[in-house]
């Protein structure tokens, strides 16, 4: 007789702006002894928010924003950085880093948590960004430096949760299965304990308690934006949080919502919102260029689409279970 | 043992074989009588029953792939 022990270890806490639950395919520790793992994640994300939260005046982001130049920046921060740039190229400037001013422009100048119920005013639409306004760069001081071009300022609010969750499961390195969801962005690694995937679940972007699907995924990264999160009320009526590049504006695509699948926490969070900005027909496309990379997009008439590959995510039929008695 | 004897003796096993009668039936004739019609299912699913195992088996449950986390945008 097969028995199934649900026993796992989780952990929930609040860092930059969002849930984040880390949950361990291993019995949990013993009562008053300190389950290592899960609390190297909890300081990995709060590292991180110190270092890269724009809200926070002493954070190494808000430097660079300031200075327009850092000299010896953290190895974390050139990370994001350079990756940022990376991201950039491969999306044909979808996501877009510096877009701070954008979005500070759209409304969304404070922390989301001191937003609710206020009526953001709209500020002159800035620059659209068509170029990244990110450089890194060494010169002659043999060490890396991170210029931002005039005027420019960073967000890094499109990378730096599914990166952090990234590296928070890289922690493992026993092939302990575990996955850790950063507010929709979910980074998984290892498959469970059974030796079965994790089951993840894409919420409709309107109905609260239902699902548009259910996918096995057993590593890799998945990743949710839509325009529904992060909203508020503006001078023009609703803005949100995902700005097109192009524009400068929160973006109307047509696509009200986007899911993905990818190698990592950190690509689907960046495709995921590229396709958000770039709308169906070419989000898609992004997709389809991505070796192991899915996704499955809400548009804004209800209609749902998805890659050519999504279907295989899910499970071929329902698994059966007789009864042993 | 005198004729005599004999005689009464033979003439009272004769009158208990005579009296004798059968003794009553436990189920009062007020008491229904089970009607064959109602014996027959009792009699007839014991067989049915081992002659075809597929009806003793339970059917399989199926299990709905519940997911372990929601990726919602937030």
């Amino acid at each position: 007789m097969t028995t199934i022990n649900l026993a796992r270890s989780t952990r929930l806490f609040r860092s930059m702006g969002t849930e984040i639950q880390v949950v361990v395919d291993q019995e949990p520790a013993p009562s008053g002894e300190a389950n290592g793992r899960l609390d190297e994640v909890a300081c990995l994300f709060r590292a991180a928010e110190q270092r890269f939260s724009r809200f926070a005046a002493d954070s190494e982001l808000s430097e660079l924003n300031r200075m327009g130049f850092l000299d010896r920046p953290s190895r974390d921060l050139l990370d994001v950085a350079a990756r940022s740039i990376k991201w950039f190229e491969i999306t044909g400037g979808a996501f877009n880093p510096s877009i701070l001013s954008a979005l500070e422009s759209a409304g969304y100048d404070v922390d989301f948590d001191s937003m609710t119920g206020c009526i953001r005013a709209g500020l002159p639409r800035p620059v659209a960004g068509a170029t990244c306004g990110l450089k890194i760069h060494e010169r002659d001081t043999g060490h890396p430096q991170i210029e931002l071009a005039e005027g420019v300022r960073i967000d890094s609010g499109g990378i730096v949760k599914g990166w952090t969750a990234d590296r928070a499961c890289d922690l493992s390195s026993d092939g302990t299965g575990m996955f850790v969801d950063a507010g929709g962005d979910i980074a998984i690694r290892g498959g469970k304990r059974d030796g079965g995937p994790w089951m993840v679940g894409v919420a409709h972007p309107d109905r609260t308690y239902e699902l548009i699907d259910v996918i096995a995924v057993k590593s890799g990264g998945v990743s949710t934006s839509s325009v529904r999160a992060r909203s508020w009320a503006s001078g023009d009526g609703r803005a949100h949080h995902i700005i097109d590049p192009t524009t400068g504006i929160p973006t109307n695509s047509g696509v009200i919502q986007a899911t993905v699948v990818g190698r990592s926490a950190e690509s689907a969070e960046v495709l995921a919102k590229s396709v958000v900005v770039l709308g169906a027909e070419e989000g898609l496309t992004l997709l389809d260029s991505f070796r192991d990379t899915e996704g499955i997009l809400v548009l804004s008439d209800g209609d749902i689409l998805e890659s050519s590959g999504w279907s295989n995510l899910r499970l071929e039929e329902p698994r059966a279970m007789a009864w042993s008695g | 043992m005198t004729v005599g004897a004999t005689a009464v003796f033979v003439a009272v096993f004769m009158y208990a074989a005579w009296s004798y009668d059968e003794p009553a039936p436990k189920v009062s004739p007020s008491s229904p009588l089970p009607q064959p019609e109602s014996l027959a299912p009792v009699l007839t699913e014991p067989a049915a029953r081992s002659t075809a195992p597929e009806q003793t088996a339970q059917p399989p449950v199926w299990v709905i792939p519940f997911p372990d986390v929601v990726t919602r945008a937030s």
